[in-house]
């Protein structure tokens, strides 16, 4: 696979994690390139053991992780606004409230809910963060309901 | 109301805009990021180059009475060399590199163990600069302090003052500082960590 034919496959979904991670679009876009330049420069590295895919969102999750050094700590979102549920123009904002949503929960279920919104299999995501297929199940089902919920409360509002 | 797959098909919808560099502008970065790099270890080689030249000039040039005197001043650049290169993060480079295609977990415990060993460079690293440094520059004024010794007392002891100086007032602060990152730092990774772990 070459790698414009890869980045241009991976590289929204890549922005998509960085997003809800950082919550900051320009700190985003710089980090789907850091993961770029790290997939360019491993390729070599990769072995077909897992896709591709999977190889590179565990490039993409460490580098988000890496950004300790920027932050001590990522801050978590704030809500400000509210968001109408009958309006057409109001797609792009339930976006937004997604990604703020996220950016509530801790830095680690961030990642895992956006590979599990990306439609990643449980096996993967177990294989990209390293923690058990059986643990991963449980967090999975608390991030779920608590995104949800926090989606509905402020949409409410 | 919304359900979770729901808010999945709107994940998948959010397109990332126009706000994505295209392929080439990436691999442009790539190639800048590699040239850097080839620039920066050339700086380096002819650096460490230059002065080894010029502990040997310095070392079979003049002629001094006392060994002591040619063995010092060694023994003081290669202080001065050593804190420069530590000082230049070269110590990062020297330990393992982060490897970014590990799991989450395993990455995580490769930094804590990266900047556990960073902190033990910046401790120990910084006691034997100090004592390379003091010990070449006792041995480099001997020869001419014997000569005289008012002068050998007065420049002994402004040069130790200085040192002693260095050593508790100037150390003592910047290891404060360093320490003070590096243990944040440290336990911002092991809670990310410990998140990760948790049920």
């Amino acid at each position: 696979m070459e790698f414009e034919e890869i980045y241009n496959t991976y590289s929204p979904k890549v922005f998509r994690l960085c997003l809800g991670y950082v919550n900051d679009r320009d700190w985003a876009k710089d980090l789907t390139q850091e993961t770029f330049i790290q997939v360019w420069q491993h390729l070599a590295k990769f072995r077909n053991e897992s896709s591709v895919g999977t190889w590179i969102f565990r490039i993409a999750s460490n580098i988000c992780l890496r950004q300790i050094d920027r932050s001590s700590r990522m801050p978590k979102a704030e809500v400000p606004f509210q968001v109408e549920d009958k309006n057409d123009d109001t797609k792009n904002e339930q976006v937004e409230l997604l990604y703020k949503c996220i950016g509530m929960l801790e830095e680690t279920d961030r990642l895992i809910i956006s590979l599990v919104l990306e439609d990643l299999p449980q096996k993967e995501i177990a294989g990209i963060t390293g923690i058990s297929e059986g643990n991963l199940r449980v967090k999975i089902h608390r991030i779920k309901q608590t995104l949800t919920q926090k989606f509905n409360e402020h949409a409410k509002l | 109301m919304q359900n979770f797959d729901e808010l999945k098909n709107m994940w998948q919808q959010a397109g990332s805009g126009n706000e994505l560099p295209d392929a080439a502008a990436v691999l442009a970065k790539v190639e800048a990021v590699r040239k850097k790099m080839i620039r920066k270890n050339i700086l380096l080689v002819i650096m460490l180059a230059f002065t080894f030249a010029f502990i040997t000039w310095i070392g079979f040039h003049y002629d001094f009475e006392l060994q002591s005197t040619r063995i010092g001043i060694v023994i003081t650049l290669v202080a001065i060399v050593t804190g420069m290169l530590f000082s230049t993060k070269l110590a990062r480079l020297l330990l393992k590199q982060n490897d970014p295609t590990l799991s989450n977990s395993e990455y995580l415990q490769q930094m804590i163990a990266f900047r556990n060993s960073l902190r033990l460079i910046q401790t120990k690293g910084i006691t034997f600069y100090f004592i390379l440094l003091t010990t070449g520059l006792i041995l480099y004024m001997y020869e001419f302090a014997s000569r005289n010794l008012t002068f050998g007392i007065s420049v002994y002891s402004i040069t130790l003052g200085w040192i002693a100086f260095n050593w508790f007032y100037l150390r003592k602060r910047a290891a404060l500082k360093q320490e003070k990152e590096i243990s944040a730092q440290i336990a911002a990774l092991e809670g990310l960590n410990n998140n990760l772990k948790k049920d």
